[in-house]
């Protein structure tokens, strides 16, 4: 039995992950035994995988055929996006509200840390994927504020599924240096001890996905 | 017309309620055949049913002798109350912000419609589960609003993981009466389109009700 659910983690965790990477073709028809065999695993716990994926909504299974990377329609990246601002807006506005602390500092100097990195990765021309790395850090670190697992997990999924839209969202030009922009100016907001703006800076930000996301 | 539900469906219901309920001991470890036999079902069924429940939160799944429903502890109460914050208060900002669109006047005037049935409970005695169905759809009523289905969703899963922890003292008279004071304060803000305030105004009645559940817990 702890064989067969560590079988069935073990299915989970990489399908997952070819799925976020963008691994999977929106149109294939995948099978349980194809990647049974693929891992050299029994059908079960792959199916078990598959069952998990497709209750949280990565895929959907096609009866009698297997199963296929999951549609997302504009309305489900609006979900994400306001799902996204409820949860960062929240640690933002609790992030002001505690300025003066020492966690408060420690997280205006964590943030402030990321903006350097971004203002010199913008300088020297990287990458976007370089960039996007320090823009998950730098939205991981509010949402990690309010030490609140629950929030970090939806954090988490939410930033998987926009991934997994094979949104290459700094790939289009000229947001790099917005997203920057915006990133300077929640920061400020919370080191003013500001919660409106904070919240308004991190609505902002977030809803520029959106626009981003439509052009796709 | 009648929807046939699976009989993962059914097992699942069956299970969320005797869970939400407290019907089942804290201290038990379950097994799927006992459900499965209960329910006069499969196992396959039933085990499914446990492995959403599971990912909700409400149970862990012991490897190879069953089910233990899962205790809520303080830190815990704290992190739903948390959430219901963060996702209410952006639901009541969003309906404020939209207060004068078509949809906007029908949910303000829903709203009012549901203030006044709870006023009127108020006055009444035995109503309990009158007040417990209104002051969900009060709050269901502001986050349909945003349309989210994943708010929705998530919003179903905590406060039932909150009414385990069993919501007696919210049905005392007095505490009744500051629900209603709470509830007509985030309307009023919704209402006259006081984004800032309609989410303040959750935030305060999210902190009030927690205030309860930690003195309930003790």
């Amino acid at each position: 039995m702890i064989e067969r659910i560590t079988l069935k983690m073990q299915a989970y965790n990489y399908l997952k992950k070819q799925i976020i990477e963008g691994k999977l073709k929106a149109d294939e028809i995948y099978t349980e035994q194809g990647f049974a065999e693929m891992l050299n695993i029994s059908r079960t716990p792959v199916r078990e995988a598959v069952l998990q994926l497709a209750h949280e909504d990565f895929v959907t299974i096609k009866p009698n055929k297997g199963f296929m990377l999951r549609d997302y329609s504009a309305k489900d990246i609006d979900e994400y996006i306001q799902v996204r601002t409820a949860i960062e807006g929240f640690c933002g506005m609790y992030a002001a509200d505690t300025s003066g602390s020492q966690k408060w500092r420690d997280l205006v100097q964590t943030l402030e840390t990321y903006l350097e990195q971004e203002k010199d990765i913008i300088e020297r021309g990287g990458t976007s994927q370089e960039f996007m790395k320090k823009d998950f850090d730098f939205h991981l670190a509010i949402v990690s504020y309010s030490n609140n697992s629950q929030m970090l997990n939806i954090f988490n999924d939410m930033r998987n599924r926009i991934d997994c839209i094979g949104v290459k969202t700094f790939s289009i030009g000229g947001t790099i240096t917005n997203a920057y922009k915006e990133h300077i100016k929640i920061v400020k907001a919370i080191k003013n001890g500001n919660r409106a703006d904070t919240y308004d800076a991190l609505e902002a930000h977030l809803d520029k996905y959106r626009e981003v996301l439509d052009k796709i | 017309m009648f929807v046939k539900s699976t009989f993962k469906e059914q097992a699942y219901e069956y299970l969320l309620n005797l869970i939400v309920n407290n019907q089942l001991d804290i201290s038990q470890v379950y097994s799927e055949r006992y459900f499965a036999e209960k329910m006069g079902i499969s196992r396959t069924p039933v085990r499914e049913a446990m492995l959403q429940l599971q990912r909700e939160g409400y149970i862990q799944i012991q490897s190879n002798k069953g089910i233990k429903v899962k205790e809520i502890s303080e830190n815990e109460v704290h992190q739903i109350l948390q959430m219901r914050i963060a996702i209410e208060g952006f639901c009541a900002l969003y309906a404020a912000e939209n207060n004068e669109t078509e949809k906007g006047i029908v949910l303000c005037r829903k709203v009012t419609d549901l203030l006044n049935i709870e006023k009127s409970l108020l006055d009444k005695e035995s109503i309990q589960e009158e007040f417990i169905k209104n002051d969900l759809e009060f709050h269901m009523a502001l986050i349909e609003f945003s349309g989210n289905d994943i708010m929705k969703e998530s919003i179903v899963n905590l406060r039932n993981q909150i009414s385990r922890i069993g919501l007696q003292s919210f049905y005392k008279k007095d505490r009744m009466a500051q629900t209603h004071k709470e509830h007509m304060k985030i309307a009023s803000a919704v209402k006259c389109g006081n984004a800032k305030e309609a989410y303040l105004s959750i935030k305060e009645h999210l902190t009030s009700c927690e205030e309860i559940l930690k003195t309930q817990k003790n």
